[in-house]
Formats: C-alpha cells, structure tokens, sequence
C-alpha cells in the first residue's frame, strides 16, 4: 500500500509544525481503513490498515512529544494495535506455509509410493505404510487448525482493542494536539508578519521624520513628537537601551484607529481555548474578592494576556500572563495554579510574583528582573507584556509613572535587550518610554 | 525489545531540518553499535535489535526526508532497505521457529512429528537468509554506510547544496515504508 503523500512540509518550519502535518494524514490513513477492516473477512483492509498504524507510529516515535501526552498515548496505542494486527498477519502468512508443506510432503509420500509399486497392475495398500512422512500429516493438520482459530480469537482482540480506542478518544486527542500546533504555526507566522509591516511603517516613518528634522527650516518645537529619541545627554547610561535594529516597532500609537485597538481590554480571545476560559475565571473570582487590593480589576491581566495573545504566544503564556499578579495580590496559591494548569504554568506565574521579604523598591525589582531574565523566555515574554501594557495604560489617563518606577523600566528594557533579544514587546517598550521621558523632559521646561 | 536512544537537544522548537540532522545522526549510530553477532543463529536477539535499530533509522530517513538531498538520500534509503529486507526475511524465519517450538512442546506427542518436519524446512530456509544477510552485514559495507549517512547528516546543514528543501515529489512523503 502506498502511503499518502503529505502536503506542504517545510525544511525551514518548526519540527512540531512538520510532525502535525505527517500525523493527520497518517492518523486519517490509519481510520479510512478501520471501516473494512472491522470485517472479519476483508483480510487486505486488515494488513493495509497494519502499514497504515506502522507508519503514524514511526512518526510518533519521532516526534510524539511535540503532542504532549496524548502523542505517548497515541504512540503506544498505534504499538498495541500494530502488534495484534501483526500477530494476525503472522496466521496469516503461517496457514498457507503450513498446507503448502502438507501438500509438499504428501506428493513427495504420493511419488515414492508410486514408484514402489513398480509394474504391478494395481497399487498395495499397504504400501502407504511406508510413506516417509505419513506420521507428519496429522500435526501440520492440527497446526493449521490452530492457526485458524487463532486467527479468529487475534480478530476479536483488535476489533474489541479499535473499539476501546475510538471511545476512549485516543486518536480524536491526537487529531486535536495536532491540530492545535497547526494553530500555534498559523498564529506565529501571522505575528511575524504583522511584526513585519510594522518594522516596514517604522523604517518609513523614521525617514520621513529625519527629513523633517533635518530641513533647514524645520520648527523646533519644544514639545518633541512622540518616539523622537531623547537627548543622550539626559539619559542616564542605563537608558540606552540596546534593541536590535530588526526588532524596533514604531510605537503604534499615532492614529485613533490604532490606539483604540491597542489600549483594548478586551477579553474576546479567551472565549476560543478552554484553557483560557478556566484561567480567566480563576483570575476574575480571585481578583474580584481582592477588589480592596491594589490593582484588584481584571484590565491590565487582560490586557497583558491580550498582549500575549497577538503576538502568537501558546494558550499556556497567555494563561500565565492572565494569572501573573494572582499570587502577588490575591489568595490564590502556586499549589492550585500548578495543580489546574500543569508545573509550566505555575512556574511562570510564580516568576511574575515579587519577593516581598526584599523592603527597598529598587533592589525588590532588580532582584524580580533578574530571576525573571534568567527563568525562561516565556516569563521574560510575560514580564515585557506586562511593562508595555502598564505603558499604554497612560495613554487611557493613567497617573504618571513615578521617577524610579520609569528607571525600573529602563532597566528592564535594558535587561530584557540582553538577555532575550527575540522578544516582540522590546521595540514598543523602547518607543514608549521614550516618549515618556520626551513627555517629562517638555512638561519640565513648560 | 531495546528501547530507543534519547535525541540530545531535540525540541519541538527545532526546525525540520536541524531536528533531521539530529535524529539521524543518534539512529546511523545506534545501527552501527548493535552489528556485531547477528550471524550467530543461536542468538536471535542480535538480529531482532539490530533489524529494530535498522527499523529507526529508516523511519527517520523517510520522516525527514525533505530535509535530505533527494538523489544521495534515494541512494542511502536504498542501502538501509535492502540491510531492512535482508534482516526481515532472517528474523521471520527466527521467530517462526522459536514459535513452532513452543507450540510443539505443548501439542500432543503425535501432532509434533508434523510440526518438526516444518521446523527443518524452515531451519533450512534460515540458513539460507543468514548466508544472504552476512553479504549486508559486512563490516566494510556497514562503515561505508555509516560514513553516507554521517555526510547525509551533515548535508542537512549546507545551505544550498544540491536540492536540499525543494517541496517533496508526488508520492514522495513522510513514513512511507511498507
């Protein structure tokens, strides 16, 4: 049988986004030929559905963790069901070899006898009590009749082992994990590509902008646009942070349109992952009892996950970024985030969490930014997340940030530049602190 | 069964490519280490392991197979399936007669006399496979192999070079082994 060509794989593509597109067309191979070889009788769909579970358990022994779970499950239920159909074919090939060597020996007891008889004009009878091989006869007879009922008691085991598998969703939770990296694929490129005509914007404007600045009549304004970078002389070393050209975004907040989209707390895109609902409510309810508490609402948890969201994160970040100040400003503890949403989750949410036991701010902070940049690039995602959603939150009329929370940001900026270059928020935090330093500077010499 | 080498630094992260290069350099090793002894019929462990460890790397070969230059994979795959074949058609007849052996210790005195003349035939065709297979298992012809696979491996990572990343031909696929 031949196998199924799978479309689109990519050299240049993630490993995990490759095993899903081989897993669905193996799994969906696998399942076309579950129908005919429930059929006791349909010997081929049995053996073509045998290769078919073979081949989505050799790309599962390649690539199963790239499904969590539900690849070993699914890996190890493709062995099971590879074995009892193998243990089928085995009778299979076996009954035809055993007839055959029943056939081969008596023609050879037929010859010999044949030739004993020699002229006489009719065959003895008891001359087939020499025939060589007359007391092998009855075994080869039993074996195949074993072979037979062995067959027909392996073919109840795989029809009842298909049956248990398809209840229990075995392959259904692969279809879905699979399904799922697609998803994060298709999430990850449109991210890239909206990271993209935002650097294409930047370049363009920042042109544009150096034009204008650089002609001779240009109006020096005393009030500088927002996103001209500050004079280096009034920036503290620790200021200059250093983004990689490839990753500065013009801060997109320029137009209504866009700074509508942007400083948006809305919570739509939990609606589509369950992992998210349950992380959401969780937040909601423990935020909502610790309404007294500083930062008690949801719309900067929400808006950090929002963040995380458009940027193409897995539901996993998004979740920890839903839940980062739960442990920080509310009852909930690591033990019940870790225990509802795996050991990853907790881990990162407890990253977000300060040491309190550190009494001065600026060495609580610097402690927090360093445990964060060394954790994971997921916490670090989360931390950036959470510094450019506070930064838009001015834009919506928030206080001002207070002196040495701004140097907490530079730092951050500057840390984050370090330690993960990659990360999507750094251009946009660069560019908005900035313009609140611009903001600052001009409100001073007003 | 032994159970497979861990892949060091494998991650879901990696790109098809790089995860290529990685895994079929751990199971071209793997092949080469479980060679010694399969020729020893009364050892039918070696050549179970090692048709398992020629079983992985085929499956590698054919799961990443975009990431390989397609003549030189074409060439390499071919040389692993007919070790893959020549190992098969050894081991059916080694479990074959382990089987019929346990079957005839616990058949009745007269059935067994039927079932030994099978074990004979298929001694017979055993010995026969094992001569085909000692022309695969060769140690020059293993470490040829092993070095195409050590420059296929290192192919993955030259930018380039021949056809490496074009799509995959009609037919041509992941896992396609029969």
């Amino acid at each position: 049988m031949k196998a199924r060509r799978v479309k689109k794989l990519d050299p240049a593509a993630t490993l995990a986004e490759n095993a899903a597109r081989m897993v669905l067309v193996r799994l969906d191979e696998m399942r076309s030929f579950a129908p005919k070889a429930i059929d006791g009788r349909k010997v081929k769909a049995q053996h073509d559905m045998r290769i078919a579970t073979k081949r989505l358990r050799y790309v599962l022994e390649a690539t199963e963790f790239c499904f969590g779970r539900s690849g070993e499950t699914a890996r190890r239920r493709a062995r099971d069901l590879q074995d009892v159909l193998g243990e089928l074919h085995d009778c299979d090939v076996m009954l035809p070899r055993v007839r055959e060597h029943l056939a081969d020996l008596r023609s050879q007891d037929s010859r010999t006898i044949h030739a004993r008889a020699g002229d006489a004009p009719d065959l003895d009878p008891r001359l087939v009590s020499l025939a060589s091989h007359r007391t092998a006869y009855r075994g080869l007879e039993s074996l195949a009749v074993y072979y037979e009922a062995r067959r027909a008691l392996l073919f109840d085991r795989f029809r009842e082992q298909w049956r248990r598998q398809e209840e229990m969703g075995t392959w259904d939770r692969l279809e879905r994990a699979a399904n799922r990296q697609l998803d994060r694929a298709r999430r990850r490129r449109r991210a890239a590509r909206r990271a993209e005509r935002a650097r294409e914007e930047h370049a363009v404007a920042e042109r544009q902008e150096r034009r204008r600045w650089s002609a001779p009549d240009a109006p020096r304004s005393s009030s500088p646009t927002r996103g001209t970078r500050p004079r280096d002389d009034r920036r503290p070393a620790a200021r200059s942070a250093r983004v990689p050209a490839a990753n500065k975004v013009w801060p997109r907040v320029s137009t209504p349109r866009n700074e509508e989209r942007h400083l948006s707390t809305s919570s739509e895109y939990v609606q589509d992952s369950p992992l998210l609902r349950e992380a959401y409510e969780l937040a909601a309810g423990a935020h909502r009892q610790a309404r007294r508490r500083r930062n008690a609402d949801m719309r900067h948890p929400v808006a950090v996950g929002g963040l995380l969201h458009q940027y193409g994160y897995d539901d996993e970040v998004v979740a920890a970024g839903l839940m980062h100040e739960l442990l920080e400003d509310t009852d909930v503890e690591a033990g019940e985030i870790t225990a509802r949403f795996g050991p990853e989750v907790g881990a990162w949410v407890e990253a977000m969490t300060e040491d309190p036991s550190i009494e001065a701010y600026e060495e609580r902070k610097a402690e927090h930014r360093a445990r964060v940049a060394a954790h994971s690039p997921e916490a670090a995602a989360i931390y950036g997340a959470d510094k450019v959603a506070k930064l838009r939150q001015l834009d919506r009329g928030a206080g001002p940030l207070a002196a040495r929370q701004l140097d907490h940001y530079w730092s951050t900026l500057n840390e984050l530049s370090a330690s993960h270059p990659d990360l999507p928020f750094l251009a946009e935090l660069d560019a908005r602190l900035r313009t609140v330093d611009a903001e600052r500077e001009s409100a001073a010499r007003r | 069964m032994a159970k497979a080498r861990e892949i060091p630094g494998l991650s879901a992260e990696d790109s098809y490519a790089e995860a290529a290069a990685k895994v079929v350099s751990v199971r071209s090793q793997e092949l080469a280490d479980h060679a010694a002894g399969v020729l020893d019929v009364g050892d039918i462990e070696r050549v179970h392991e090692m048709r398992v460890a020629t079983r992985r790397l085929r499956a590698a070969l054919e799961v990443f197979e975009p990431c390989f230059p397609r003549k030189r994979l074409k060439v390499d795959l071919g040389e692993v399936k007919e070790l893959a074949d020549a190992l098969g058609e050894r081991r059916d007849r080694d479990v074959a007669i382990a089987s019929l052996e346990a079957l005839a210790a616990k058949m009745a005195a007269p059935d067994r006399a039927g079932i030994e003349s099978l074990i004979a035939r298929l001694r017979e065709e055993q010995r026969r496979t094992n001569e085909e297979l000692a022309r695969f298992v060769a140690p020059e012809r293993l470490e040829s192999l092993h070095e195409r696979l050590t420059e296929l491996v290192a192919s993955t990572h030259a930018a380039g070079s021949e056809d490496v990343g074009r799509p995959p031909q009609p037919g041509g696929s992941d896992g396609a082994s029969g």
